[in-house]
């Protein structure tokens, strides 16, 4: 069974990989639902400093995907989000191939969207490609794109963290001035945008350099087989090697697409259904939808029942009275004697914390804290 | 599951038969066991999401929808073959999956120009290619067979033979680099 992380987080099973740590499914005690933790086990400072840096972002729109809370134990750090359970982009390609131009366009007139609010608070993301896109799960109905991983995001005009950004981005999803090392700026979000655009119609990976290098030759190239010319004059209009010639906002890009859209050739009939699946795979056993099955006891009942349900879980811990070690005690709600550790449950009643953090907050926290402060200065001088 | 369901599954299964040769649920169980693998190894290994690959193997959606993911379940075929007649060792057959399961379609800019691409993927792929054939011409016992008829007069044609009928694919390579200049 998962441990319970600062006293609130109780971490179920690992659902994916992001930039700077591995994903979990994880069960917030407190406010009694699933969330996504991104955990970070502590290592360098710069690493860190990244980290507090994403989680500081707040941005609140249906097609973003931001943090919503940190907290910080002994050697890790986590921040969550919502559960998003669809897969991703890179999912949904895998599963149907080439996707169906007006599919496509939904899936980007959300991503700009998205991108419009990021770039409205000065933020540019610099990651933006398939995997990053994720979705809900809405099986056939109209799809849910959220924009995440804010690992590498900028604040336009903030002093950079590091020498080495030529590192920074995925190659294969780089505009071209990003390559150069330019300063980060919104245009270079766009050049991905188009290169995911590509990527969803043709089901394959574009090749951005060759691109880059047919735009420079021969200026604008035909339209890919698979792309219809309306589309592609939006896109090609994000493609564009110059961060100049391109479009200079998402919100104008999306007004683009919008009018493209009007002039696609209506679906073929037999269009396959496309479904977005969820991806997350069941519960582990010990868990329900309402979170983990073993139910807090009274607190006048010291010592649990081995409980009434049938197959819970294969667990040991009500078996010996005084367990040695008790796995994980976070802040007790009820402060039991202090010499007597709070032995009889693995999870005391955490739902019921307030503070996350422990009074023998160790150097991490400290210093996140630290951080925290410092990056929200640095917004507010920013803004 | 009620008549109609029941009805599309039967449909399903029947275009999958027309389009693969056969059911998928039955072909995707056949490479599992195989290639010693299991549906979430297979479904990683094509490229599928664990709940699309079920969903093709109870014939709830008939179509294989990703060109990529075809070419792959056909490269995996053909290792199963190798390795039942005994051309590719286990070892040679995991990394093979490897291979088949980083491969994909192509550049985008495919249909319109070429990328020249590094020599080493492209030997191996002739290699490959010479080595299906004749391997779809005749067993590997045939071939050992007719190799040692032509040895004496001929070594080098019955050389040949041996090599890409029934020996590796490294063996393979290095035979046709060191004849390629």
């Amino acid at each position: 069974m998962g441990e319970v992380f600062a006293g609130r987080y109780q971490l179920v099973d690992p659902i994916g990989r992001g930039g700077a740590g591995a994903v979990w499914r994880t069960w917030d005690h407190r406010r009694r639902r699933y969330v996504a933790a991104k955990v970070l086990q502590q290592s360098d400072a710069h690493t860190l400093l990244r980290f507090v840096r994403e989680q500081a972002l707040r941005i609140d729109h249906p097609h973003v995907l931001a943090p919503m809370n940190w907290a910080a134990d002994d050697d890790k750090v986590l921040f969550t989000m919502e559960m998003v359970g669809g897969g991703s982009l890179a999912h949904l390609i895998g599963d149907y191939g080439p996707l169906p131009p007006r599919y496509v366009c939904v899936l980007l007139d959300q991503l700009l969207s998205a991108l419009t609010a990021v770039h409205a608070e000065g933020v540019v993301h610099r990651d933006i490609k398939p995997a990053n896109l994720l979705l809900e799960a809405t099986g056939t109905g109209r799809p849910h794109l959220r924009l995440s991983d804010f690992g590498i995001a900028m604040r336009k005009g903030e002093p950079r963290l590091t020498e080495t950004n030529l590192v920074m981005g995925t190659p294969g999803y780089f505009a071209p001035e990003q390559m150069l090392g330019e300063e980060p700026d919104f245009p270079a979000d766009l050049f991905a945008v188009g290169l995911v655009a590509l990527y969803l119609l043709t089901g394959r990976k574009p090749d951005a350099e060759a691109l880059v290098e047919r735009f420079t030759e021969q200026g604008v190239p035909g339209p890919p087989q698979e792309v219809p010319a309306p589309l592609w004059d939006v896109l090609a209009h994000l493609l564009h090697p110059d961060p100049y010639a391109r479009f200079r906002t998402a919100a104008g890009a999306r007004k683009a697409l919008a009018a493209a859209v009007e002039l696609l050739a209506e679906p073929p009939a037999d269009e396959e259904r496309i479904e977005v699946f969820d991806q997350l795979g069941p519960l582990p056993p010990g868990y329900g939808p309402d979170g983990p099955e073993t139910q807090p006891v009274p607190e006048t009942k010291p010592v649990p029942e081995p409980e009434t349900e049938p197959a819970t879980r294969p667990e040991t811990e009500s078996v010996p009275p005084p367990p040695a070690v008790p796995p994980l005690p976070p802040l007790p709600a009820v402060p039991p004697p202090p010499a007597q550790p709070p032995a009889t449950r693995p999870y005391p009643a955490p739902v019921r914390v307030t503070a996350p953090v422990r009074v023998t907050a160790p150097l991490a926290v400290l210093l996140l804290a630290l951080l925290c402060l410092a990056v929200g200065v640095w917004a507010l001088m920013a803004a | 599951m009620d008549a109609a369901q029941q009805e599309a599954t039967a449909r399903a299964r029947e275009l999958q038969r027309s389009w693969y040769g056969e059911p998928l649920g039955a072909l995707f169980r056949r490479l599992i066991d195989d290639l010693g693998l299991n549906q979430a190894r297979l479904a990683s290994v094509l490229g599928l999401s664990a709940p699309m690959l079920s969903q093709l193997m109870s014939g709830q959606r008939a179509k294989i929808g990703n060109p990529a993911v075809v070419q792959r379940v056909q490269a995996l075929q053909e290792l199963s073959r190798q390795v039942a007649d005994g051309t590719v060792s286990a070892a040679e057959a995991a990394e093979r999956m490897e291979e088949v399961k980083r491969s994909s379609g192509g550049s985008v800019l495919n249909s319109t120009q070429t990328t020249a691409s590094s020599g080493a993927p492209t030997v191996r792929r002739v290699v490959r290619e010479i080595q299906s054939l004749l391997r779809s011409v005749a067993g590997a016992g045939d071939i050992i067979e007719a190799a040692q008829l032509l040895s004496p007069t001929h070594p080098e044609l019955a050389e040949f033979l041996r090599v890409y009928g029934a020996g590796r694919t490294s063996e393979a390579v290095a035979h046709y680099e060191a004849h390629q200049s």
